[in-house]
């Protein structure tokens, strides 16, 4: 796995154009059930990517048994969510992950800014804990060329 | 033709949709059914319901063209995604003035299907370079 990113807004324009050319990636994936349940979206994603790197837009379901089968195993993936919950029931169902990126995360329903320009609400704060608890490395860092940021911050 | 003329909403990164329109409006005076909506601050979900807004709120016969700045943006995304949802939608990504400028020139006067193609040729035809060395333009 080359970057699993943590994006409210999946595929945009800070993926393609700043974190693409960086990581270069074979193929890019987004992992989201209601994305990849609604052919619009789907379609949309898939037609998105930087010239030459495939896109594709799969259930969670799906998304596991292609990284169990070894599908990508020789490949760098820039794999995409869009919350710390749908990353955490990956992980709590056997994705092997040992870092992630927390890219973008904005002001929405529920959510309260835990960070200047990051926005969560408490279930997905509770779900950062617990990928944090089974050993993840998480970093928060809107750009390549950004300093990573530790996260979620414990206020003292 | 009576009917309204075909409405215009830009979708872009930052303020760049709201100063499009600001510099049309200084060129060609205030302009009706023509607004603007960035995603500063948006999720994807966020920025798809208030494009669907805009679109929602137009009567079913009332044509819509979305504009957006950069293809396979978050704004690009949420209009393609509209106008998969909406028969009076079209979206066209690469906004610039020229285009803008012949979409407000040319809404009254054309069907959208030629008021389309029309612009997309002017954005197009407005990049050009001047060569330095042999002083030709192309």
């Amino acid at each position: 796995m080359g970057l699993v990113l943590v994006d409210d807004r999946l595929l945009h324009g800070r993926v393609t154009h700043g974190w693409c050319p960086s990581v270069q990636p074979h193929r890019i994936v987004i992992a989201d059930d209601d994305a990849a349940s609604d052919e619009w979206q789907r379609e949309t994603y898939e037609a998105s990517g930087p010239e030459g790197v495939p896109v594709e837009v799969l259930a969670l379901a799906e998304t596991l048994a292609r990284v169990t089968s070894g599908a990508w195993e020789e490949e760098r993936v820039l794999l995409l969510v869009r919350s710390s919950e749908t990353l955490a029931s990956l992980v709590a169902s056997g994705l092997p992950l040992t870092r992630a990126t927390v890219g973008e995360l904005h002001r929405a329903s529920g959510r309260t800014e835990v960070r200047p320009g990051l926005w969560a609400t408490p279930a997905e704060l509770a779900a950062f804990a617990r990928l944090r608890g089974l050993g993840l490395a998480l970093t928060w860092q809107g750009l390549p060329t950004d300093e990573p940021r530790s996260f979620p911050h414990v206020p003292d | 033709m009576s009917k309204a003329p075909v409405y215009g909403l830009i979708v872009t990164h930052g303020r760049l949709g709201e100063a499009l329109i600001e510099v049309v409006e200084h060129l060609l005076g205030p302009q009706q059914r023509l607004s603007a909506i960035s995603n500063d601050g948006l999720t994807g979900d966020a920025l798809r319901a208030r494009v669907a807004s805009v679109v929602d709120a137009l009567d079913s016969d009332e044509a819509i063209l979305l504009f957006t700045d950069l293809s396979g943006g978050s704004c690009d995304t949420a209009c393609r995604v509209t106008t998969r949802a909406h028969a009076k939608c079209t979206s066209v990504t690469g906004v610039n003035l020229p285009m803008l400028l012949e979409f407000c020139h040319y809404r009254e006067r054309l069907s959208p299907e030629a008021l389309l193609e029309r612009i997309v040729a002017k954005a197009r035809a407005g990049v050009s370079v001047l060569d330095h060395t042999s002083g030709r333009v192309s």
